[in-house]
Parts: C-alpha cells; structure tokens; sequence
C-alpha cells in the first residue's frame, strides 16, 4: 500500500509543455497567467494528462518553426489538444471517456499588441482551448478561467479534482 | 567593441536571432536609460544613490522567471509601461523582488514595511508604481534624447503577483510581434547608504519598433545587405 507521505512530486508541465501520468500522481502548472493548463483524464482508468498552452493558433505565429516548437507540442491551443488526445489513447486511455478541466488564461496587463486582432493573449486562448475541445468531442467540466491573477494549478489523477492556489491571495478553490 | 566592456558573449546573443548592431545599441540604451534612472532615484529619494554597472542578458522564456527570482511561484512588482510611436513600439518591464519593494517603501513611507507582498495597502501600491514611472519614464526619455525619437509612454501598470503568471502575457505577446523567444534582460543594482535596490528591467520592442530605432541610431540603411 501506498501511504499518502509517499506519494511521488508533483509533475510540472512548463509554458509549452504536455505531461501525462496516472494515478496517483498529481499534475501541476505553475503560475498560471495568460497561458491556460488544460487536463484531460479518463476518471475510470485513471490516466490523465496536462498541456500548458501559451498560444491560441500555431499557424499565426509559426512563420518561422524553430526547434523550441518541436519539442514544445503544448504551446499551441490548436495542436495541443490533439496532441494530448493521442498521447493518452497511446497510454490507455478510452478516447469515448475524455473529460477536461482547465484553468488560467488572467489578463495581467493592458498590453498593445499591433497584430493580429485586438483583444488579449489570456481571452484568446481561453476561447481557442474551450473551441478545440468542442472540435474533438471532448466534455469541459470544469473552468476556472479569466479574471486578473496568477494561478497555481494542481489536478489528482486519483480523484479527477483540480485545485487552484491563487499566489496571492492564498485562496485555495476545488473544482 | 562593447562585448569586451560586460563581457557578454556576442555568439549566443547572434545565435538568439539578434544581429550584433542591435545588441550593442541595445545594450547602450540599457547604460543611459539607467544612469539616466538612478539620477532621476535620487532626487526622488533625496539620498546620495550608487548603482553598478548594468548586466545585460538574453535570457529563453524558459529561464527568465527562475533567472530572476529562483522560482516561479515569488511574489514580485512589475510595472509596465507600454511606450509607443505610431507603429513603432517599445515597451519596458521593470521588476522589483520582495525585498527591494520592503527597501522602497521603507525609505519613502513612513512606518513598517509589510511582511510579504500578498497584502500591500493602496498608498504603497502606488508609491511602488510611481517609483517604477519614474525611472521608466527616464529611461524612455533617453532613448528619445540619443535616438531622437519620440516615444510617448501610455500609463504605466502595476501587477503584485506571481513571476511566471506576470511574465506569460509579455512571453506571449513577444512572440506575436517579433517572432522572438529571448529577452533582452538588464539587470542593475542600486544602492543608498542603507538599502540595495535591485531592478530588472526587460526590454520589449516590436519588430518594428526595433528596426525603427535601429534606423535612427545607424542611418536607414543599416538593413540593406
């Protein structure tokens, strides 16, 4: 039996990263601003994955591909979501029991941004990750999204809730 | 050649998608606009102020939270001014870590300073946010001044929050404008009698606003081949 005292570190996916694991690991994404994590699991078998999106759309700023996207294939909203679709199939997973949470996407600033549309970084990919979930049947049951301060993600493989430290306020949410 | 005075290595700034004339401009926008701030500091601060030479690096958004403060997760201030002429953009991120917020409000409020960032009342809040205007301001005025341009600095914003959640929206943002996946990242030490104040400012044009400033300081053609 394993004890709680036991359990292993928690699995940090960094800005562009996609970590998966099973039970009874924990995923986590760090100070949360703009990016969105996005979990993906399947509750019966217990394995689950993370994606710590830091864009909406890879075509937009894919002009020039560079290594650093190769090895990053959470970066982007429009191919993260496949990607960790397929990586957990690949796992185990029952593709028919993929469920989502997800939680980030503050604005942090009112930042001029030139191009392409006007509206902020944390918005666009809020709406790019619900968007490509709904593309690929996948059921988004829990949100945590928007408002204006940093987050700290953590999602129990074992029991599927997602909790939410707020960095500053030391607020502590389960979803 | 600049490399020799900070002894930064010029082929890791190339190999980032830099060329070597914009780091060596970059780098002295870096030198005035501090000097520039330090002086502005201490007719703020009404105290003899010394500052180091400034540290100029480029840092992967894969490093620049934990090169900063050691880990993503420390409460710091930034503030961001966003300073534009038409197209032409050049925003500038100052940080200031725990400890050099306690230092600011130590020396212009009156009072104990908190004990951590997480609940600083509305006075202190924008005493750290004027701090940081006013030495972005003067550093955007000496870019004006050498680069005979004309910034004009939009308000300045205050954040206290997590390092990483503040760094993602600019990490983002950079990589819409410019492509770019490195930061231009100056790091200066600032010291009274008393307290050390050490700010981090990072540097954020858009292509644009890099190309026209590049243009100003060598002549337009500076891009043709």
């Amino acid at each position: 039996m394993m004890s709680d005292g036991n359990r292993i570190n928690p699995l940090s996916a960094r800005i562009g990263e996609i970590v998966i694991s099973r039970a009874p690991d924990i995923l986590e994404a760090l100070a949360l601003g703009s990016c969105v994590a996005t979990f993906i699991y399947d509750e019966v078998a217990k394995i689950g994955g993370c994606a710590h999106v830091l864009l909406p759309e890879s075509n937009e700023y894919m002009k020039r591909l560079d290594k650093d996207d190769h090895n990053k294939p959470g970066k982007y909203a429009d191919l993260a979501i496949p990607n960790l679709i397929k990586m957990l199939v690949q796992k185990g997973a029952t593709r028919d029991r993929l469920k989502a949470k997800i939680a980030g996407g503050a604005k942090m600033f009112d930042l001029t941004v030139k191009s392409p549309i006007a509206m902020d970084v944390g918005e666009r990919n809020i709406r790019a990750v619900i968007e490509n979930l709904k593309k690929n049947d996948i059921p988004l049951v829990g949100n945590d999204t928007g408002e204006d301060y940093g987050r700290t993600v953590a999602f129990d493989l074992a029991t599927g809730v997602m909790t939410i430290k707020l960095g500053l306020k030391k607020v502590v949410k389960h979803i | 050649m600049g490399e020799v005075l900070l002894g930064y290595d010029i082929e890791k700034f190339s190999n980032a998608g830099f060329k070597d004339f914009e780091i060596e401009a970059l780098q002295e926008i870096a030198n005035i606009g501090v000097g520039h701030a330090a002086t502005a500091l201490s007719q703020l601060l009404h105290r003899r102020v010394d500052m180091s030479v400034p540290y100029v690096e480029l840092v992967h958004y894969d490093q620049l939270a934990e090169r900063i403060t050691g880990s993503v997760e420390e409460i710091v201030a930034s503030i961001l001014v966003d300073s534009v002429e038409q197209e032409n953009m050049f925003n500038l991120l100052l940080l200031f870590n725990s400890e050099s917020v306690k230092n600011i409000l130590k020396i212009l409020k009156s009072g104990d300073p908190p004990e951590d960032l997480s609940n600083i009342d509305e006075i202190s809040q924008s005493i750290i946010l004027e701090t940081g205007n006013i030495l972005l301001l003067h550093t955007i005025s000496a870019i004006n001044s050498f680069a005979e341009s004309k910034y004009f600095p939009k308000f300045p914003q205050l954040k206290i929050d997590m390092i990483g959640s503040a760094l993602q929206e600019i990490i983002g943002r950079q990589k819409i404008e410019t492509k770019k996946e490195d930061f231009l990242l100056i790091e200066c030490d600032v010291f009274t009698d008393e307290e050390k104040l050490k700010g981090m400012i990072i540097i954020l044009p858009n292509d644009s606003g890099l190309k026209f400033l590049m243009s100003r300081l060598y002549g337009e053609d500076i891009y043709d081949e």
